[in-house]
């Protein structure tokens, strides 16, 4: 800030910087939530499987002779359903105004429950299970990273350092399937799959107690996976920090090692795991997608498996309408804070 | 000094020991290991039946050998085609300057954030009758190039402003020739690590695919074991070799050419030759 101008103007400018970047931010984020629906619209308007004869397959499927007349007629109503009778282009816009007012119509895999309904029962679970395992994996991959490169000779952490070289490559769907062997054959002591049907989510321990017994395998299985992840990353940035100067500097000057490796180390650790974590949310989804089908989890990712085996396009267009603004939203949140966490960091402001 | 045994040399052996299995021994099969019925069903391993049966009548032994060998093509065909966009569109956008760069830059970044995994689950279910083994191979690496392709384009970047450039481009070297002799010997290293880099990716992806029931091929792979196996409940009957020995060979084909990965990025990038 030139030192000529008064601190209130300072202020000013500032205050207009910082909003204009956050307009522009915000603007970007629309761009690329409505580039991505519109990909997932024309997707599944170009392909092949009709959604509307998949269901009267089903249904005639059940038994029940019916005639071409009243097959016509029904192929009709659901067609009306939907609204694919329409034109392409007023279908592109319903959907546009159905994400707007958050209301995608009905679903055909579960008639006659409306699709917000679905996933507002189903999106708890997602997101429980995906905070939960984001954070224990995130603050305990680093904590132990860099508790490991500072000391880096210990047996314990060259232990740690083979364990998560093996477990990192391990495309995460062998990793479940391991645990979940593990866990309902040699020690059988996993009972989520199946059986305990929905809870209605809610502010109750029971709510609680279910999500639990429920999750945490699936849980435990995402938190290794990803703990290994972090503590490499960690472990590298922290081998490199501890050559640094300063590092050298701080043990000279006889600071605890407690307060080198948390305050010089795990700080400086800190700022590119952020930019990672953010780079990551993206693939989070894909998580969420293999767990939930490996161990039948009631989440969102379990439903768009469902959606996608019956052609419920209404379904299938609001679950990833909801992925894509939540992913969005999420990388916002944390670009808008970053210079708060770093304060080196320049959004290119003009002066 | 005593020669020492290193995770390495482990490394080595188990992928020559599953080179010689998918690649060699699969050609001795005494029989069609895909057929149904050739075997007594759901025997668990012995002697005769290394691996097991299947509930379908399979000889675990001979239908894994197959399939490993059709998973470690499958990835090593992505793989190609990877690295090859990789290389041209790391290289393009690396020499390119001003718009073209930007432009070059923000697909390259665009496509390193775009989760891959949903998008092929979405793509696979809505085109799954019409699915062969090339363009399995050919999706996949559409999802797999970006990010060593951003390594490619940095590498470039850098060379880009060094004398030797300006001294060949003034010796009258074209294009083609600066990046054969003066560019390829400093990405030759990326390129191999790149390579490794995406088949286990690939391998977890078509894996992945595979035991959501995506991918239906007549041609057996690793994934689609596991897939028949979980289809006919057998963790909960307690047929676990039939999911076990699948499973088993996927995690030492995924390690073994991860600790390969990491000895070749010790060598090429960290410049270390032990």
């Amino acid at each position: 800030m030139p030192s000529h101008l008064g601190i209130r103007s300072s202020v000013k400018i500032v205050a207009r910087n910082v909003l204009t970047w956050i307009l522009r931010r915000l603007i970007v984020t629309i761009l690329v939530v409505l580039i991505g629906l519109t990909l997932l619209f024309v997707a599944t308007r170009i392909s092949p499987r009709d959604p509307a004869s998949e269901l009267i397959g089903r249904i005639t499927g059940y038994g029940g002779g019916l005639s071409g007349e009243e097959l016509e007629n029904m192929r009709r109503v659901v067609l009306q359903l939907y609204g694919l009778d329409k034109p392409i282009h007023e279908q592109y816009l319903d959907f546009l105004k159905g994400v707007l007012t958050w209301n995608f119509g009905p679903s055909l895999a579960f008639f006659p429950s409306q699709v917000q309904d679905i996933i507002s029962r189903n999106i708890w679970w997602t997101i429980l299970l995906m905070i939960t395992t984001l954070v224990i994996s995130w603050a305990a991959g680093i904590l132990l990273g860099v508790l490991a490169s500072y000391f880096e000779r210990s047996r314990l952490s060259k232990a740690f350092l083979v364990l998560s070289s093996a477990l990192y490559p391990l495309p995460y769907v062998i990793l479940a399937l391991v645990l979940f062997m593990i866990f309902s054959i040699l020690i059988p002591i996993y009972k989520g799959v199946g059986g305990t049907g929905f809870v209605q989510p809610s502010l109750s321990w029971d709510f609680v107690l279910a999500v639990i017994s429920r999750a945490w395998l699936p849980a435990l299985s995402l938190i290794v996976l990803w703990i290994a992840m972090w503590f490499l990353t960690t472990y590298l940035l922290g081998l490199s920090l501890k050559r640094e100067d300063y590092i050298f500097y701080a043990e000279v000057r006889g600071l605890s090692r407690g307060n080198i490796v948390l305050g010089y180390m795990g700080k400086n650790v800190l700022l590119p795991q952020i930019t990672a974590l953010i780079l990551n949310l993206g693939n989070m989804f894909s998580g969420a997608l293999v767990t939930e089908y490996m161990f039948s989890y009631p989440g969102l990712g379990y439903l768009m498996m469902l959606a996608l085996q019956r052609a419920d396009f209404n379904l299938l267009l609001g679950i990833c309408s909801y992925s894509i603004v939540g992913v969005a939203v999420a990388g916002l949140i944390l670009d808008t804070i970053y210079p708060l966490i770093d304060p080196r960091i320049r959004y290119g402001f003009k002066e | 000094m005593k020669p020492k045994l290193k995770a390495k040399h482990v490394a080595i052996i188990i992928f020559a020991f599953i080179i010689v299995y998918s690649f060699i021994i699969s050609n001795f099969a005494p029989y069609d290991p895909t057929r149904w019925n050739t075997v007594p069903r759901d025997q668990p391993p012995s002697l005769k039946y290394p691996f097991g049966t299947t509930s379908l009548g399979q000889d675990l032994f001979w239908l894994c050998s197959l399939a490993l060998k059709n998973s470690i093509s499958m990835a090593v065909l992505t793989s190609t085609i990877g690295v090859v966009i990789a290389l041209l569109l790391g290289i393009i956008a690396g020499y390119v300057r001003g718009r073209a760069f930007a432009a070059m830059t923000f697909i390259i970044d665009s496509f390193c954030v775009i989760p891959a995994l949903p998008i092929l689950v979405l793509i696979f279910s809505l085109i799954r009758e019409s699915l062969s083994p090339l363009l399995i191979a050919l999706w996949i690496a559409v999802f797999s190039w970006a990010w060593p392709s951003r390594y490619v384009r940095s590498v470039v970047l850098s060379l880009r402003e060094r004398g030797f450039t300006y001294v060949a481009r003034f010796s009258g070297y074209g294009l083609i020739d600066l990046i054969r002799y003066h560019y390829l010997p400093y990405i030759f290293g990326l390129i191999v690590m790149s390579f490794f880099n995406i088949m286990i990716w690939a391998i977890g992806i078509e894996t992945t695919l595979a035991i959501f029931g995506l991918i239906s091929l007549a041609e057996p792979t690793l994934g689609l074991i596991i897939f028949w196996a979980m289809n006919y409940q057998a963790i909960p009957r307690n047929i676990w070799w039939w999911v076990f020995f699948p499973t088993l060979l996927l995690i030492l084909l995924c390690v073994s050419l991860y600790f390969i990965l990491l000895d070749l990025y010790r060598k090429y990038v960290l410049g270390l030759s032990q």
